[in-house]
């Protein structure tokens, strides 16, 4: 009752100052903030209480893991800091696994990202956009089963795959390649894959950007003396689509340090010498085969921070210039 | 500037493009087969000097029964027509009695039968008489048919027997060498319901019933029963053993059948009014002898089927009643590997309630296959009435229909019952299609020969810019070609016929082979460019063959009426399908399948958990064993609560299992998970020792003894873990095949050891252009009497002198003998060009019923091997070992006191034991066969099932003998995947990147013991010490593993002291 009493006075315009103080001495510091913010959160309850059982508390639970012997079946046994000793002296295929990661990151992180703006903006000039924008998405529709019937068949081993099927009738090689056995081959098929089927979510979004941006503007711009497409591009389009811009820089960041998945299609897992071993297969072979769950959580924690400063540094990079 | 350079570019552009041009144009005159062949042609070839025509073209196929009546001997014979010439059993002699027979009297043995008539004077024939021959006096030169009295012994298992036959000791043709004599079933209930309201087909009876059959070919091909040429005089027939026990009476030899077409039949009928209009029967086709008792308004059932597998099945068409949208109802009568060959037949028995002629109606539907028809002979009371009944003709359409029996112009038959009970069989049979099948057998067999003898000739990759002149090396090439074009065409035309339509996909495949034969004829030169088509043809055409073989029928309701009468022919609505999606939707929410199997559990005693890991159809076959055996007032002191986790129960990677472990809530059984899996669940405190049972010795006895190694586990440690961990259900191992034809051809055996396969068959092999496949490490490394692992399986045996002799030996494959690495398998064993290949019994299977064009001509040998110091020829191999087994999973923390955790643990044990026993293995086999088809055979780990249930024959049963004694199985050792994968990269180092043999071994060495030592480690296991490490002989060998292999060593080391 006093609360609504309270605002009631709040409203009175006339002692205003004085009957506020009276408000916030009767309520306390919690139902101050609820009552500012209590819709709020109730709002975002769901998404909290998931977030919380299937994020947070695994995180935390996988910190406690690090320090562990794991194999799931026994009682974890605490080792101390063995892992990471393991992990930055002991263990080779760490070094292999992280250096791996990184150059693909870097070779189709980047890249996948300059290109697929670079589509989204041609094709966002293009007549016809819902069936190109179609197209390019198609691939990341059905990239699972695609990957395993088009590339594979393409760059099978033997005589009949299609592209040593077409060398070898265009007289170009007498002996079929082994792509997916030979380490020169591996890392360029890998790539040429993951732009494939990454390419068309970054370009989604970055096409609903280019939507985004109003006319007015470059119409405006145009008046104010911008002579061509590039200048539209640089000094309108990119600033405005700022969010989408470092969203995609996000998800491309942690997207390419995740890859696996398409090395193991491609090569086998593990693959020769492991040379397209990476940081998410690394994890996957101590917690899936080797049953090292304790190692497996440091290494994930490792990954966790890489992935997490490289998101903070490119927020910092993005963000600089601010708004418009 | 920016400008200038521009143009730069552009004009350099265009320089680039026209050179660009001027290259491709020089390049394509260059490599156009006209400009090589003029100059080259003559160092290579010169015309007519090619290989020769070495085949005998005209034996092609002519061992069939098609060909044997065109024997040109015969000309001008004719059929029988005098009286049945009929021997008893008492004229036959026994040609021989079988190796290790127990009989002393090599002659008939003369058993009263105790169950039916109390017939004597019968041959009680069991697998200890190999033969039986009669003597007869034959009146005149002519064809004759024979037809056999003969009733099967009661032993309530599903296999038909069979007898080879032979007229004065040869086999007149191909079909004779194994004829079929059916077994008799009936359903034995009505179909089952399950808690969840499903229903499943009931279990099957034998009927054991004297019946008399005509010889004819078991897959249904021909329409007539055999006729067999007989010249005047003394003939000698001969029927030899080849599977199967039986009783055998009189043999009759006698004139061909002869049917009568309609006309002439329904001229004989007895005057009858043809006014009626009413339906006198109407019956559903999976009805039984048990509907009938239960109601009495039932007017025809199910009574006889020729094999157990025939059993009704469910179908999800809204128009077959009965139906119960969400449910699996029994309401039809065929399937896809039921009731569609072999000649399998089902026979329904109804009442005609007064004298009259009638007309019946089937409620069918023919949709496997598109666009092709099947056929059916159909019988009444016994007699096929009419020739158009012969092989009567069911149209292909994706619904049901009702068939009134009729002739092409759509008038319905008539048929003249007598008041009283009648039966109509229907039995399958190719019609039409199987004279299209045959000519498919010699198109085959034709265009195989061909494209042998062009791979001679081009070899594995040929030169596409080279004239090989094939035309002119081999003179009957183009012949041939426009002979097969020409019976191509000839067969669209039959096909047109029987298929009534022009468009089938049968007919437009056949449409293409011609268009790439006749490329191939028009232009000899570019055949090496078209060989992939070619073969093609080949592969398709043998597919083809399986497609005609099966004719699947399903049947709804059979009716019978009077002339008049009106049959319904209900169509599908879409609403009632769009009702029936909906309500299945609907019902799936409350459908719990886990109930259904938890049923057992309900009996109030101490329940099993047991998680399977197998599909729900293989589930519920188990389910219907489990309810027979485990029933509420068995002896049993327990109940089962059967769950269902497909791919659930494995090792590596989080599955249910491994997750309800770590919550102590697993199961204390697992059913069909690995080998491999169970003994690592073992090493990590999950599992129980079976071999601490008092009567494991007895069971373990079932399997192969190298089984049981790979269910084990034995180590050093201070925890020492030592023990069996379960039993095996299913097993494999490794074998050779080999083309027979081929091989005859080359003049040359299939090899016994690698020597051989190396220095005998690969030279030639690549003679004639033939390939071969590698094999690897593994095997030459335990065939040399090595091992993967030493000291006490604590270091890798990788880095001793033998496996490096191993390796050597693998990587020479390809290096010295140019293997390829990457081969076409299964498929270039199929087109002749891999004559010779290693497999499992899996391919086993595979070969039988995927290629039904190389039947007869390949045949199993066991694996080339090594022949050690003592002469002993050593074939041991790992590779298809591995099944699946059943294991013991119960958690002592689970149970309050350790008499309860052993009592559940003995209830686990009498399960397992009960599951891997023959009787119930052996009856598994045959109900997956009944269930999915051959292909998908159940290969038991249980031997004596295994060999009782594969129907094998004596020579292949001694190679899959002799390759189970020398399988040698892959123990679980920790850490064991690190050599697998250095292993791997090793091989991949060497034969595809160019490393050192010595170099890439050394390096593999130093990844692989360090990780053994820390997964040692990890489990209180203490690692070898340095003088271990440095003596790197074998402690652990090949030797010691395979006890075959160390009686072998034996006698020879007593022989060679003698």
């Amino acid at each position: 009752m006093a609360k609504k009493k309270d605002i009631v006075v709040i409203d009175d315009v006339g002692e205003g100052e004085i009957l506020e103080a009276k408000v916030y001495q009767t309520q306390s510091k919690f139902a101050q903030f609820m009552n500012r913010t209590g819709t709020g959160w109730l709002f975002m309850l769901p998404f909290l209480v998931l977030f919380v059982l299937f994020s947070v508390i695994p995180v935390l639970t996988s910190i406690r893991y690090c320090f562990t012997y794991y194999d799931l079946v026994r009682p974890a046994e605490w080792t101390g800091l063995e892992n990471y000793r393991y992990m930055f002296i002991d263990d080779d295929i760490f070094a292999i696994a992280f250096k791996n990661t990184f150059v693909l990151a870097i070779l189709t992180g980047p890249t996948g990202y300059i290109l697929s703006f670079f589509f989204a903006w041609v094709i966002n000039n293009l007549k016809y956009k819902s069936f190109w924008v179609l197209a390019f998405y198609t691939p990341t529709m059905v990239s699972g089963t695609a990957i395993g019937i088009i590339w594979m068949v393409l760059f099978d081993g033997s005589r009949l795959g299609y592209l040593n099927y077409a060398l070898l009738r265009l007289g170009l090689i007498s002996e079929p390649i082994a792509f997916t056995a030979e380490k020169a081959w591996i890392v360029p098929i890998i790539i040429i894959i993951s732009l494939w089927s990454s390419l068309g979510g970054n370009f989604l979004i970055f096409f609903a950007g280019l939507q985004n941006v109003r006319k007015e503007l470059y119409e405006a711009a145009a008046i104010d003396g911008i002579e061509n497409s590039y200048q539209e591009l640089w000094y309108i389009t990119l600033p405005l689509m700022k969010p989408q811009l470092l969203y995609t820089a996000i998800t491309s960041i942690t997207g390419a340090f995740g890859v696996g998945s398409i090395c193991v299609t491609v090569a086998g897992n593990p693959s020769p010498d492991y040379c397209v071993h990476t940081l998410s297969l690394h994890i996957g072979d101590y917690s899936g085969a080797r049953l090292e769950l304790g190692y497996a959580c440091a290494l994930s924690l490792v990954m966790f921070f890489i992935t997490f400063t490289l998101g903070k540094v490119t927020m910092k990079f993005l963000s600089s210039k601010d708004e418009l | 500037m920016c400008l200038y350079l521009r143009r730069g570019i552009i004009k350099q552009g265009k320089r680039i493009v026209a050179t660009l041009l001027t290259v491709v144009m020089v390049v394509t005159l260059l490599s156009s087969p006209a400009a090589y062949a003029g100059t080259l042609e003559e160092i290579f070839t010169k015309p007519g000097t090619g290989t020769e025509n070495d085949y005998d073209r005209a034996t092609i196929n002519d061992n069939k029964y098609k060909y044997y009546l065109e024997d040109p001997d015969f000309a001008g014979a004719t059929n029988y027509t005098g009286n049945d010439i009929v021997l008893t059993p008492s004229q036959a002699q026994c040609n021989d009695l079988a190796e290790g027979s127990t009989k002393d009297d090599p002659v008939y043995v003369e058993t009263p039968l105790t169950d039916e008539n109390g017939r004597t004077n019968v041959l009680n024939w069991s697998e200890e008489y190999s033969g039986f021959t009669w003597k007869v006096k034959i009146p005149v030169t002519g064809f004759y048919s024979i037809k056999v009295e003969h009733l099967s012994v009661a032993n309530d298992l599903g296999v038909a027997p069979t007898r080879e036959f032979a007229i004065n000791g040869e086999v007149p043709f191909a079909e004779a060498v194994n004829l079929e004599f059916k077994k008799w079933f009936k359903d034995a209930d009505v179909p089952k319901v399950d808690v969840v309201g499903d229903e499943s087909a009931p279990d099957q009876v034998e009927v054991r019933e004297w019946a008399t059959s005509e010889l004819r070919d078991n897959e249904g091909y021909y329409m007539e029963s055999f006729r067999f040429y007989f010249e005047a005089g003394l003939n000698e027939i001969t029927f030899n053993y080849t599977g199967a026990e039986m009783y055998m009476g009189n043999i009759i030899i006698c004139a061909p059948e002869v049917i009568d077409d309609y006309a002439t039949v329904s001229a004989t009928y007895p005057q009858l009014d043809k006014n009626g209009a009413d339906i006198i029967a109407s019956f559903q086709a999976e009805y039984n002898e048990k509907h009938k008792e239960l109601d009495d308004n039932v007017q025809g059932w199910l009574s006889l089927k020729s094999s157990n597998m025939l059993r009704p099945t469910v179908s999800k068409n809204t128009t077959v009643a009965p139906f119960k949208s969400g449910y699996n109802i029994i309401n039809q009568v065929g399937g896809d590997t039921n009731w569609s060959g072999n000649r399998e037949s089902l026979t329904w028995t109804f009442e005609v309630p007064a004298d009259g002629l009638y007309k019946i109606a089937l409620r069918v539907c023919n949709n496997l296959n598109i666009g092709m028809p099947v056929h059916r002979r159909i019988y009444i009371d016994g007699e096929v009435p009419f020739s158009e009944l012969i092989a009567y003709r069911f149209r292909y359409d994706y619904n049901y229909y009702t068939e009134t029996l009729s002739n092409d112009d759509g008038e319905a038959f008539l048929f003249y019952f007598t008041a009283g009970q009648h039966t109509i069989k229907l039995e399958t049979s190719m019609g039409g299609l199987g004279d299209a099948a045959l000519m498919f057998y010699t198109q085959t067999e034709e265009l195989n020969l061909l494209i042998r003898e062009i791979n001679k000739i081009l070899g594995d990759n040929p030169d596409p810019k080279f004239n090989y002149r094939l035309a002119e090396r081999i003179p009957h090439l183009i012949p041939t070609l426009e002979k097969l074009v020409a019976s191509f065409e000839e067969l669209i035309e039959k096909l047109k016929v029987v298929c009534e339509t022009d468009s089938s996909s049968l007919i437009n495949e056949l449409k293409v082979a011609i268009d790439t034969l006749n490329e191939a004829i028009d232009e000899p030169i570019d055949i090496p460019n078209n060989m992939g088509d070619i073969t093609g043809i080949q592969t398709s055409l043998g597919n083809w063959i399986t497609t005609l073989e099966s004719s699947a029928l399903m049947m709804d309701y059979i009716e019978i009426g009077q002339p008049n009468a009106e049959f319904k022919n209900e169509k599908v609505s879409v609403w009632a399908e769009l009702k029936n999606v909906w309500d299945s939707f609907i019902v799936s929410f409350s459908k719990d399948y886990n109930a259904a199997y938890a049923e057992l559990a309900n009996q109030g005693k101490d329940i099993v958990e047991v998680w399977l890991s197998r599909d729900r159809e293989y589930a519920d076959m188990m389910m219907d064993l489990m309810n027979q055996e485990f029933t509420p007032d068995s002896d049993y002191d327990f109940s089962i609560k059967l769950r269902i986790v497909p791919g659930q129960i494995g090792f590596g990677g989080f599955n249910l299992l491994l997750l309800s472990l770590m919550s102590h809530q697993g199961p204390d059984l697992i059913w069909g998970t690995g080998a491999g899996d169970v003994v690592n669940y073992a090493i990590r405190g999950v599992g129980y020792d079976i071999s601490q049972f008092e009567d494991y010795e007895e069971v373990a006895s079932r399997f192969n003894p190298a089984t049981m190694i790979g269910l084990s586990y034995s180590d050093n440690s201070p925890t020492t873990l030592d023990g069996v961990f379960g039993l095996p259900e299913t097993s494999d191992v490794s074998m050779a095949f080999y083309r027979t034809d081929i091989f005859a051809e080359l003049g040359i055996d299939p090899p016994d050891t690698w020597d051989e396969y190396f220095n005998e068959m690969i030279p030639a092999f690549y003679q004639e252009n033939y390939h071969a496949m590698p094999s690897g490490t593994g095997t030459f490394l335990t065939q040399m009497n090595g091992w993967s692992w030493r000291a006490n399986y604590r270091l890798s045996g990788y880095d001793t002198d033998l496996y490096l002799k191993a390796f050597q030996m693998d990587v020479d494959q390809y290096f010295i003998y140019g293997i390829d690495i990457a081969n076409q398998g299964f498929q270039g064993f199929r087109d002749g060009d891999y004559p010779y290949m290693t497999g499992s019994i899996g391919t086993y299977t595979q070969l039988l019923v995927a290629a039904p064009e190389l039947l007869g001509k390949w045949a199993v040998a066991p694996l080339p091997g090594i022949v050690d110091e003592l002469g002993i020829n050593n074939r041991a191999t790992g590779g298809a070992g591995a099944g699946t087994c059943v294991s013991i999973m119960s958690e002592r923390v689970n149970f309050d006191s350790d008499e309860e955790y052993q009592r559940r643990i003995n209830s686990c044990w009498e399960i397992a034991k009960w599951w891997t026993s023959y009787d119930i293995q052996l009856e598994f086999t045959y109900m997956v066969d009944a269930k999915f088809g051959r292909e998908n055979r159940w290969t038991s780990a249980n031997m004596r099932a295994l060999v009782d249930g594969m129907g094998w024959t004596p020579a292949e049963k001694a190679v899959i003998d002799e390759m189970y004694n020398w399988y040698i199985a892959t123990p679980v050792v920790l850490g064991s995947y690190q050599q697998d994968r250095y292993a791997g990269f090793a091989f991949n180092q060497v034969v595809i990147q160019g490393y050192s043999v010595r170099d890439s071994i050394d390096q593999m060495i130093e990844y692989i013991n360090p990780e053994l030592v820390r997964k040692q480690l990890q489990y209180d296991i203490i690692p070898a010490n340095d003088e271990e490490i440095a003596d790197k002989t074998y402690d652990v060998s090949a030797l010691t593993q395979l006890a075959y292999y160390r009686k072998l060593r034996e006698e020879a080391l007593k022989n060679q002291n003698k």
